[in-house]
């Protein structure tokens, strides 16, 4: 039997115009509805900072004395514990589940002490005490707001009398006029939010994937990308930069911190550095599978700037439903989570260092 | 990480819809047999997409995602005793109405699914057997083992058919 008249057999099962279009339509009606209702619910949107994002509380002192150094870790940006309903996939079927998990919410504004630091605690508690209490009323008929009231996630006029109650009370300003980016190179990120390059020193062999990436009028950012070098790709990597004086709206999910190091340095322009990582994969509160990463923490005098840093993935994404050998897998759930494996690791330390050094971080005010 | 679940646009959707639609549905025809549950599992791989913030690294990665996450929908499916038959005689009006010899076609699709996968990957897609094995977390000689057994039931299967005739 020749191996072309097996393609024909597949040939034959043909999409037609008719089913093609209609399933399409289908699918997009299914995407509205699914964005009506989200728009809707307006729970958190805390935003990725790379495949990942990660936590750990295993502390080392830092105290006044390491905001001194400018050196600042996880548990200075922790800003409390929620628990989490997330949807997973059993493995090998796809079957979807429920499982209650409990996560750690990081603020990416400011560390503890500071107005930013303790204005988005504050709202945070708030926000998720209030949608939680209100949750039946949230339907798909509540209009999303109006201007920053919206990136603040406000579904009722309570909420955003309580926004603005807290601006006022730390004197922070709102993020406002985001401006999407899909596809775009990292100096036009960089244009946009008004801060020299970041791109690396060795552009000339490291070029970038298109950056997904929003950007606040007050230069606050985020930006999700991919570096490469030559034909082996590197590794993904967000940065997020908030600026102070406002209320950064986003904060991190990180869940098992136990699994984090923490250690730091300082970049050969003086600039203190922390780098919390887990090289182990792991699964993050919404039941996203991860990467190993790292999380780079910078203080800049008008900024903090987070940077997640994970490796390509290869076989994770070819299996929606992976899990990993320490999860505890539900009863009946079927698989072998030791037969998935990663094919690339979180960089080593220095080409850690190495990275964060390429960035520039002195340029980001 | 974010609550906000969907995290692709229409116009996202819809381009990778286009470029990818057929492939979907011959993975979700092959297995559910019948155009009414291949529609919807053609849907259902879709609104997946939709709703996953996997990043593609190119086009053959965005392929072998849907692929494996159609097979993975359909193998589930196959589990659930409501799915509805379709007369099989009639099964060629609505997937190939222009196509007279249905035997190789009929003989692919009464391939058990543990053989559809990986002989739909092999022949039409031109994976290799460990890309195939990745996909489908298997050995690359459990590949092989499987593409053999699956080529001898389609020849007895066309034998068959021939001395019938």
């Amino acid at each position: 039997m020749k191996n072309e008249k097996i393609r024909e057999a597949y040939d034959s099962f043909r999409l037609d115009d008719q089913t093609r279009q209609a399933a399409l339509e289908n699918i997009l009606e299914a995407s509205r509805q699914e964005r009506t209702a989200s728009a809707g619910k307006r729970k958190r949107r805390i935003r990725r900072l790379t495949a990942a994002a990660a936590c750990a509380v295993l502390l080392l002192g830092f105290g006044t004395a390491a905001y001194a150094l400018g050196w600042f870790g996880l548990r200075d940006l922790s800003v409390g514990k929620d628990d989490h309903e997330v949807t997973r996939y059993r493995y090998p079927d796809g079957e979807p589940y429920q499982k209650m998990v409990e996560s750690e919410i990081l603020s990416l504004g400011g560390y503890t002490g500071t107005p930013e630091y303790e204005a988005f605690a504050e709202w945070d508690a708030y926000r998720r005490s209030y949608v939680e209490a209100h949750r039946d009323e949230l339907t798909n008929e509540v209009t999303a707001p109006n201007g920053y009231y919206d990136t603040y996630f406000c579904c009722f006029p309570e909420m955003e009398e309580k926004l603005d109650e807290i601006l006022e009370k730390y004197g922070l300003k709102p993020v406002e006029n985001e401006q999407d980016f899909e596809g775009a190179s990292l100096q036009d990120v960089c244009d946009a939010a008004g801060i020299g390059s970041i791109l690396p020193d060795r552009a000339d062999t490291v070029w970038e994937a298109g950056c997904y990436a929003y950007v606040f009028d007050n230069g606050s950012f985020h930006l999700e990308t991919s570096l490469y070098t030559g034909e082996e790709e590197l590794l993904d990597f967000s940065l997020n930069r908030a600026v102070y004086g406002s209320l950064y709206p986003y904060g991190v999910n990180i869940r098992d911190a136990e699994r984090f190091t923490e250690w730091q340095f300082t970049t050969e322009e003086g600039v203190p550095v922390t780098v919390a990582e887990i090289r182990e994969p792991f699964t993050d509160a919404y039941g996203q599978n991860c990467a190993p990463t790292a999380l780079v923490l910078i203080g800049r005098p008008e900024s903090m700037v987070t940077i997640g840093i994970s490796p390509r993935e290869q076989a994770y994404y070819l299996i929606d439903g992976v899990r990993y050998k320490d999860e505890e897998l539900p009863e009946g759930v079927i698989g072998t989570p030791e037969s998935h494996h990663w094919e690339y690791e979180l960089p080593s330390r220095e080409e850690i260092r190495d990275f964060v050094e390429d960035l520039h971080p002195e340029q980001i005010p | 990480m974010k609550e906000v679940i969907q995290v692709r646009t229409e116009k996202e959707i819809t381009a990778i819809y286009e470029r990818q639609a057929d492939t979907v549905w011959r993975v979700c025809f092959s297995f559910m047999k019948n155009h009414h549950d291949a529609q919807d599992m053609l849907q259902e791989t879709f609104i997946r997409l939709m709703r996953s913030d996997v990043r593609f690294q190119d086009a053959g990665h965005e392929k072998a995602w849907l692929i494996v996450t159609a097979s993975n929908l359909c193998k589930n499916a196959l589990r659930h005793p409501e799915r509805i038959p379709e007369d099989i005689d009639g099964l060629w009006d609505l997937a190939a109405p222009e196509r007279q010899d249905t035997g190789l076609a009929e003989a692919v699709l009464a391939l058990p699914p543990l053989y559809q996968e990986a002989v739909y990957l092999y022949y039409y897609e031109g994976y290799g057997t460990e890309e195939i094995g990745k996909m489908l977390n298997i050995t690359p000689s459990a590949v092989r083992s499987r593409l053999a057994r699956a080529r001898t039931m389609l020849k007895l299967e066309m034998e068959e058919e021939e001395h019938e005739k």
